[in-house]
């Protein structure tokens, strides 16, 4: 689907994935049923890029950031880092691509071991994938500490000595001590103050010209995302219904979807024009009993018959505009 | 006929926590006019949510106590009244609405029972009744199916719909004011943008003041008329909602606004956005404040006076005060 990139060029590139968590029914529990959290993806990036990944809770984002990690165990696709298949490998195989792959949580409260020092937290990983001699490790660790903006001190407290935007900046440090390609960052400023999230959001931009990183951002929040990504897709109930630049996404959205989260933010300035697009009705559906067809069909004001009747594929309308809806 | 449906005076509220006092609220005062909204913005540990519970008297005591103020409602001070007097008030005639919809209802008793027995409480209804005006009131905050709902539980419903089901709860007894802390905080982008609709069409027909506790601005510009930014216990600016956005006149405040993405400029802008201005260091704990005025140590603008002397809140233009010695023009 997507074809004009160079493949070998791919630091990460996902095909047709799907998770499915199966969830036992009836008395003996036999009977089983899926919950598709992700839901035939493709998606790729480049060496450099940033890829945001919107959508609203239960639209399977997470599972997909989880996934490429395979913290989640993928039921089929392939997921491919710099032109390597890593979705069969066994957990020793997949043990040196994770030093390429590194990810930051949302709950920067429970991500962090209570019982470790932060500097262990951080050095553990240099220690197993042999990073750096033993006798060097303490000088890349406080190397490290202050890329993120945190002292050398640190390194003897505890998680629960710091607070949320300093321990997401020990969960960044944990990541980049060991220089990875690409990081998934798993809603990592939706649990902070507003002040304090705009320095870890520069933190994230900052490091990124600094060490050439790749991210794939994971929120709901388009304005966050618009503030660091290039590129952007939009999710719902697992699938990517939009993938295009930001500038594209902001000037000319397609999918119905899409459309509605950008009417949906609250813009801070009363004076703004009305909004251009329309409010969407409900809630999202459940992601055990989705809808047939275009899976947004139940809340999509233009629905058609076809909606209801075909699923629509992702298909290119533009230079980097994919879209998947019927009725474009 | 006073214009004037809730009115704050002076109010400190103070918790005693292992020896020390840590005040959460000092001299706060605002005024809340008939079928208007107040919004009140703050980070977290800005004395916003506790200021909210002082004025239905939820401040669990001991630790806390109101030290001092008063609350002026319908020719009374909340304050010196009764507990047995309070619980008249609450929920009729001042209710609210907190943000997660999932532990304040309870999950043990349907919907429809919820609803139904604050009108038991309030009023003198015959059963008939009351379950007609439980109907109504899912049916007004657009919950479908409201006759099955009635008997369903909270599990059994989405998150935008357990805080419909808030809101129908907090309304069921056309109050006069209600307290709305972070009513959408816990919801998603669409379910929030509905709520707030919601809210803002329920307040038209019912004609009820509201006060808007959130710490997003965005939410604040789309629903508030008059705007209270609190930092650290204290109020630092007081505006109304255009004002405010248009001339913000103190540095906590212009941090604030800058600090968030804007989409409006990303999308006009090619290329990679500029990073965001910061506001430096963390919200301060309360148990150590700085001398001075309280921003002091995060302020880009600090001068020497910031550090000895705490600024007085003043009107700075027409209809806008804040508190600091900088005058921003």
């Amino acid at each position: 689907m997507i074809e004009h990139y160079n493949e070998d060029n791919l630091l990460l590139e996902i095909i047709n994935l799907k998770t499915y968590f199966p969830i036992k029914k009836g008395i003996l529990g036999i009977q089983k049923e899926y919950v598709k959290a992700v839901d035939d993806v493709t998606l790729s990036i480049e060496p450099g890029e940033t890829l945001g990944i919107v959508g609203e809770s239960g639209s399977g984002k997470s599972t997909l950031g989880k996934s490429i990690m395979r913290l989640v165990k993928p039921t089929s696709g392939k997921i491919k880092i710099r032109g390597k298949e890593i979705t069969s490998l066994s957990k020793k195989e997949m043990f040196p691509i994770r030093k390429e792959v590194q990810i930051v949580f949302q709950d920067p409260y429970s991500s962090l071991n209570p019982r470790f020092t932060v500097g262990k937290i951080v050095s553990e990983g240099m220690r197993l994938h042999n990073i750096c001699k033993d006798t060097e490790i303490h000088n890349k660790l406080i190397e490290t500490f202050e890329k993120v903006g945190l002292r050398e001190f640190h390194i003897n407290n505890y998680p629960h000595e710091f607070s949320g935007g300093q321990r997401q900046r020990i969960g960044l440090a944990r990541a980049l001590a060991l220089n990875p390609s690409l990081i998934i960052a798993d809603e990592p400023v939706s649990a902070l103050d507003v002040s304090v999230q705009a320095q870890v959001i520069n933190l994230f931009m900052d490091l990124q010209e600094e060490f050439e990183l790749s991210y794939m951002f994971i929120a709901h929040d388009l304005s966050v995302i618009a503030q660091i990504c290039s590129k952007i897709g939009v999710m719902y109930l697992g699938n990517i219904v939009e993938l295009t630049d930001r500038e594209t996404l902001f000037k000319n959205p397609q999918h119905p979807y899409t459309k509605a989260l950008l009417a949906s933010i609250p813009l801070p300035n009363p004076q703004s024009k009305k909004k251009q697009y329309q409010l969407i009705k409900g809630d999202i559906p459940s992601p055990t009993n989705p809808p047939s067809g275009c899976k947004f069909h139940t809340r999509c004001p233009f629905s058609k018959k076809i909606c209801i009747e075909e699923i629509p594929h992702l298909k290119k309308i533009d230079k980097d505009h994919h879209v998947s809806c019927h009725l474009i | 006929m006073s214009n004037i449906a809730l009115e704050i005076k002076n109010l400190s509220v103070e918790f005693h926590l292992r020896g020390k006092i840590v005040k959460a609220v000092s001299n706060l005062s605002w005024k809340l006019e008939k079928g208007n909204t107040l919004g009140i913005v703050g980070e977290s540990g800005c004395g916003k949510s506790v200021s909210s519970l002082a004025i239905l008297k939820l401040i669990p005591n001991p630790p806390g106590k109101i030290s001092s103020g008063s609350i002026h409602y319908e020719g009374e001070d909340i304050v010196k009244i009764s507990d047995r007097q309070i619980r008249d008030i609450r929920g009729k005639k001042i209710s609210m609405i907190f943000q997660e919809p999932m532990t304040s209802l309870n999950p043990l008793m349907t919907i429809g029972k919820q609803i139904s027995e604050l009108l038991e409480r309030h009023f003198d209804l015959s059963k008939k009744e009351i379950q007609k005006r439980a109907k109504n009131i899912l049916d007004l905050v657009q919950i479908p199916d409201s006759d099955r709902w009635l008997n369903g539980y909270p599990h059994e419903m989405s998150g935008g719909m357990r805080q419909r089901v808030m809101i129908a709860m907090a309304l069921v007894c056309e109050p006069t004011v209600l307290i709305a802390d972070e009513p959408t905080t816990a919801l998603d982008v669409t379910t929030q943008a509905q709520v707030l609709a919601l809210l803002n069409n329920l307040q038209k027909k019912l004609g009820t003041a509201v006060v808007m506790i959130t710490h997003d601005l965005g939410v604040i510009s789309e629903t508030a008329d008059h705007v209270i930014v609190m930092y650290a216990g204290k109020k630092v600016e007081e505006a109304s909602v255009i004002d405010l956005f248009k001339n913000p006149k103190h540095p906590y405040t212009r941090g604030l606004m800058k600090a968030i993405p804007n989409i409006d400029q990303i999308s006009k802008n090619k290329g990679k956005p500029k990073r965001l201005e910061e506001i430096k260091g963390i919200v301060p704990s309360l148990h150590d404040l700085p001398v001075g005025c309280a921003f002091s140590n995060r302020c880009s603008y600090v001068m020497e006076k910031c550090i000895k002397e705490d600024p007085v809140f003043e009107e700075k233009s027409k209809k806008h005060w804040a508190s600091c010695f900088k005058d921003f023009k």
